[in-house]
């Protein structure tokens, strides 16, 4: 459990802001960039399941497509088993995608409406190996069957098919590479609560039964807390705190992850629990505020150093790291 | 309606507001009139819970200060055990139960319900598999006989198959449709 596979570091992703020249010139803007990943660092080690959580817009998606190599970093590296992301991406492209798959999070766009099942999952089979047409239908049999679909739905299209069994689908496709580890950005918030739990159930019997380590991105909290070993919670393209899920649960150490949990609605909620109402939403990430990016939101500042100096994930406990100026100072 | 700078962003576009902003925004259209009663269809859905929270306060506040009435309508079971005092589950077009929202979710009658409340992540321990309701929601224009829920309910009987349940006042203010209550 306690090795590394996906070590990241320093990882930074910026998108410029496009404008044209004219805008340029006329009202001497220079190009912007939005800070979607600004500098984070992280191991994932092996057979774990990662949960990354945070507000929409606060750069997990585009954590999770860096990881997976769709986009490359401006800054900072990532390395999946000692290797380089971006230089197996770029000298061998299969052997890559062999280790690492993604699910997305919308069934509905990420499955190509004019192409059956059968012609979704031979595709990456097709790459990994060489088959005869019996051995690929067989082949394709098999991952039906480890999903909760069988060889009745091979020749169906997308549209034929309810949410749940879509995401099955994506998730076929990303084991038909046999992989070590899957990202899974959102893959049950499109869906109703208990299809939301079959899928759940798939993805504990799969990482089981292949040994799969994931990177599960949700804004659901209690679905992280019931399916990951460890968390991360980010804040506007930084990790704000990191740790065991029941510990930064019961034990929330940043302002921000308290907020979080306090503002997370509950079926039975704990009379003495007092909820915190955060005010305003996120900030733009083009213009970040200086120092801790939370501070204009914090209820808990320590001082003038919130808005001066940015602060450092150290560990405040072993295994448990917070970005916090309150437990440092 | 809590916009700050009101004045400010009166002449705003609704793409300039953030969407709990948008939503606010709606709210304040919703209540211009001064209803009695604001129904909200899935008001926080496409927010993030800290926004989510913010909005159901607003909506709390409504109610409580106005006294105007509202019908949530939610996917989110705990947020409508949170916001609401009374809840009705509907499946298949028809109300399934209908009761105080704590003794529904403390002690639910319908099975239906009961299913929904076992498929939430809440409270399983980790590790151990959740246990949703096996199938999926029958197409409406070709609903089976008897109960709606018959074909995905672990209880049906023969009855379930062939006649509509009756809707069965267990107490004065708690009722389900279901055979098995009977």
């Amino acid at each position: 459990m306690t090795e590394a596979l996906v070590v990241v570091k320093d990882l930074k992703k910026h998108f410029p802001v496009q404008r044209s020249l004219v805008a340029k010139l006329l009202t001497g803007t220079k190009d912007q960039w939005v800070r979607a990943v600004d500098g984070v660092d992280f191991v994932i080690h092996n057979q774990e399941t990662l949960g990354l959580v945070g507000e929409s817009g606060c750069g997990k998606t585009t954590l999770g497509r860096t990881l997976v190599g769709l986009y490359e970093p401006t800054a900072g590296s990532v390395t999946f088993a000692g290797q380089d992301v971006f230089q197996l991406k770029k000298t061998n492209p299969v052997a890559f995608y062999r280790q690492v798959q993604m699910v997305f999070q919308n069934p509905y766009a990420s499955l190509n409406p004019r192409k059956t099942v059968r012609e979704i999952l031979s595709q990456p089979l097709k790459v990994r190996d060489r088959y005869n047409p019996k051995e690929l239908e067989e082949a394709i049999q098999r991952l039906l069957e480890q999903v909760g679909l069988n060889k009745y739905h091979m020749d169906r299209y997308p549209h034929q098919f309810s949410g749940g069994q879509r995401q099955r689908v994506s998730i076929a496709r990303a084991l038909a590479m046999q992989p070590s580890f899957i990202v899974c950005d959102e893959p049950v918030s499109a869906l109703d609560v208990s299809v939301q739990a079959q899928i759940l159930n798939l993805l504990q019997d799969l990482q089981v039964r292949h040994q799969l380590t994931y990177l599960f991105i949700s804004h659901d909290l209690s679905v992280v807390r019931y399916l990951c070993d460890r968390v991360a919670v980010m804040y506007l393209g930084k990790i704000v705190e990191l740790g065991n899920t029941e510990e930064v649960f019961n034990h929330p150490v940043h302002p921000y992850t308290e907020a979080l949990l306090s503002s997370m609605p509950q079926i039975k909620r704990d009379p003495n629990q007092k909820k915190i109402l955060l005010t305003g939403s996120v900030p733009s990430p083009l213009d970040p505020p200086p120092g801790c990016s939370f501070h204009p939101r914090c209820i808990a500042k320590v001082g003038k150093i919130c808005e001066l100096e940015s602060p450092e994930l150290i560990a405040c406990s072993p295994g448990h790291f917070a970005a916090c100026h309150r437990g440092q100072a | 309606m809590g916009i700050p700078a009101p004045e400010e962003r009166l002449e705003e576009y609704p793409h300039q507001f953030s969407g709990g902003m948008q939503q606010r925004a709606i709210i304040a259209i919703a209540l211009s009139c001064r209803p009695q009663l604001l129904l909200a269809d899935e008001p926080t859905t496409a927010l993030d819970v800290t926004v989510q929270a913010q909005i159901l306060d607003l909506l709390r506040q409504i109610n409580q200060r106005d006294g105007t009435g509202i019908i949530l309508v939610t996917h989110n079971l705990a947020v409508a055990a949170e916001f609401c005092q009374r809840l009705a589950v509907m499946y298949a077009g028809q109300l399934m139960e209908l009761g105080p929202a704590e003794t529904v979710i403390s002690e639910p009658l319908h099975p239906y319900t009961k299913g929904l409340l076992r498929s939430l992540p809440y409270l399983v321990p980790k590790g151990s598999p959740l246990t949703p309701i096996p199938g999926s929601v029958p197409d409406l224009a070709q609903l089976p006989s008897g109960c709606p829920f018959n074909p995905r309910c672990d209880i049906a009987t023969d009855i379930c198959r062939e006649e509509a349940p009756p809707w069965v006042k267990v107490s004065s203010n708690h009722a389900a449709c279901c055979w098995r209550l009977t």
